[in-house]
C-alpha cells in the first residue's frame, strides 16, 4: 500500500471508529483486496480465502475500538495476524484430531493421509530450501546427502549450524511452528 | 452480476452486521460501566420511582450514544462525566452520616447547585472536542438524567440549583473559550 493509500485507510478507519457510517464503504474497498493478500501470503491458498473473511468480520466488529492516534494499517494488520494464527492453530487441531481419530493400518503402510501429510511436508521443505540464500541451500543439500564438500570439517559444520538456523527462522515464519 | 461480485456483497452485508454488533457490545459495556457509577446514587437516599426512570434514562443516553456515534457519543459521555458529580453527591453525603440524606432536601437547591457548576465546568470542558446539536442534545441529555437521580429528594429548588449550577458553571468555561479562540 502506497503512502497516499495508507493515509486514506487512517483516515476512514477513525472515521468509522467515530460512527460515521459513510466510512463503511470505503473501508470495505480498501481493507478486503489487504486482508486477502495478506492471509495468501501467511496460508496456502485452500485456507486464505476463509481466514481473510475471518480476519475482515474481526476487524470490522472491533472497528469501534481503533485507538485513532495509532497507525490504522498497523492495526489492521496485527488484527489480521492474530485471526490468522488463529485460523491455523484451529486447523492444525482439526487436523490432528481427525488423525488422532482414524485406526492405523494393518500391514505398516502409510495411509493416504499419512502419504498425503508427508508430500506437503516435503514440498514445504523445498519451498522453505528455495527461500534460503543458495549457498546455504546447497550446504543443507550436500549434508543431508552425506557428501561433503572440499572444506575444513569445523567450517562446514559451522556453516550447517548457520544453514539450520536460517531454514529454522523460515519455517516458523510459514509454518508458525518447527 | 458475477458470482464473485455476489459473494462480495454478502461478504460486505457481513461486514456491516460484524461492525454494528461491535458497536452494539461496546456500547453495553459502557452502559455497565455507567450504572456502576449511577445506581450508588439510586440505591443511598432516593429509590423512588421516578429516580429508577431518570437511571434507566441514563443508561438509555449513554448505549444509544454509543451506538449511533459521532456528536452524539462525544456528547453522551461528556454529559455522563458531568452528571455523575451532581449524581453521586447525596451517595457521599450519606457515606460520612446517613441523617445527613435530610440535610440534602432542606438545602437542596445548595448541593444540587455546586453539583450542577461542577457539572457546568466539565461539560464546558469536554465541548472542545465536538459541538453542535448532537452533542448538546445527547450531553444535556445524559447530563439530566443522571444529576437528576441525586436531586429527586430535594424536589424543585434542587432541580432550580442544578439548572442554576450548571449554567454558571458552564457559561464561564464557554465564554473564555469563545474569547480565547
Amino acid at each position: 500500500m502506497d503512502a497516499g493509500g495508507r493515509a486514506a485507510l487512517q483516515q476512514d478507519l477513525t472515521a468509522l471508529a467515530r460512527g460515521e457510517r459513510a466510512a463503511f464503504d470505503p473501508v470495505f474497498c480498501r481493507l478486503w483486496p489487504l486482508v486477502r493478500g495478506f492471509a495468501g501470503r501467511c496460508l496456502p491458498a485452500e485456507d486464505a480465502e476463509d481466514a481473510a473473511q475471518e480476519a475482515l468480520l474481526r476487524i470490522f466488529s472491533r472497528a469501534s475500538e481503533f485507538d485513532t492516534r495509532r497507525d490504522a494499517l498497523s492495526w489492521v494488520l496485527g488484527v489480521a495476524a492474530w485471526q490468522i494464527r488463529t485460523h491455523r492453530t484451529r486447523a492444525r487441531r482439526r487436523r490432528e484430531a481427525a488423525l488422532s481419530e482414524m485406526p492405523e493400518p494393518a500391514d505398516g503402510t502409510p495411509s493416504p493421509e499419512s502419504a498425503a501429510i508427508a508430500r506437503d511436508l516435503e514440498a514445504s521443505l523445498e519451498r522453505a530450501l528455495a527461500d534460503l540464500p543458495p549457498p546455504d541451500a546447497a550446504t543443507l543439500l550436500a549434508y543431508a546427502r552425506g557428501e561433503r564438500p572440499d572444506l575444513p570439517g569445523p567450517t562446514f559444520r559451522k556453516r550447517v549450524e548457520r544453514a539450520l538456523t536460517r531454514l529454522r527462522a523460515r519455517w516458523r515464519i510459514n509454518h508458525d511452528s518447527l | 452480476m458475477t458470482a464473485s461480485d455476489v459473494f462480495e456483497m454478502s461478504l460486505k452485508v457481513a461486514a456491516r452486521r460484524a461492525y454494528e454488533r461491535g458497536r452494539l457490545e461496546g456500547a453495553l459495556l459502557r452502559g455497565a460501566a455507567a450504572a456502576l457509577l449511577a445506581i450508588p446514587g439510586f440505591l443511598v437516599c432516593n429509590q423512588s420511582p421516578w429516580a429508577a426512570v431518570c437511571l434507566a434514562g441514563f443508561l438509555l443516553v449513554v448505549v444509544a450514544g454509543r451506538v449511533r456515534g459521532e456528536g452524539y457519543e462525544v456528547g453522551s459521555r461528556a454529559g455522563a462525566l458531568a452528571g455523575i458529580l451532581p449524581c453521586l453527591l447525596p451517595a457521599s453525603i450519606r457515606a460520612i452520616d446517613p441523617q445527613l440524606c435530610m440535610l440534602l432536601v432542606s438545602n437542596g437547591l445548595w448541593i444540587c447547585g455546586i453539583g450542577g457548576a461542577a457539572a457546568g465546568v466539565v461539560l464546558g470542558l469536554r465541548s472542545r472536542s465536538a459541538h453542535g446539536l448532537p452533542f448538546w442534545a445527547s450531553a444535556l441529555a445524559a447530563l439530566g438524567f443522571a444529576a437528576s437521580i441525586g436531586c429527586i429528594p430535594a424536589g424543585a429548588i434542587g432541580f432550580a440549583g442544578l439548572a442554576l449550577g450548571v449554567i454558571a458553571g458552564g457559561a464561564p468555561v464557554l465564554a473564555t473559550r469563545r474569547a480565547v479562540v
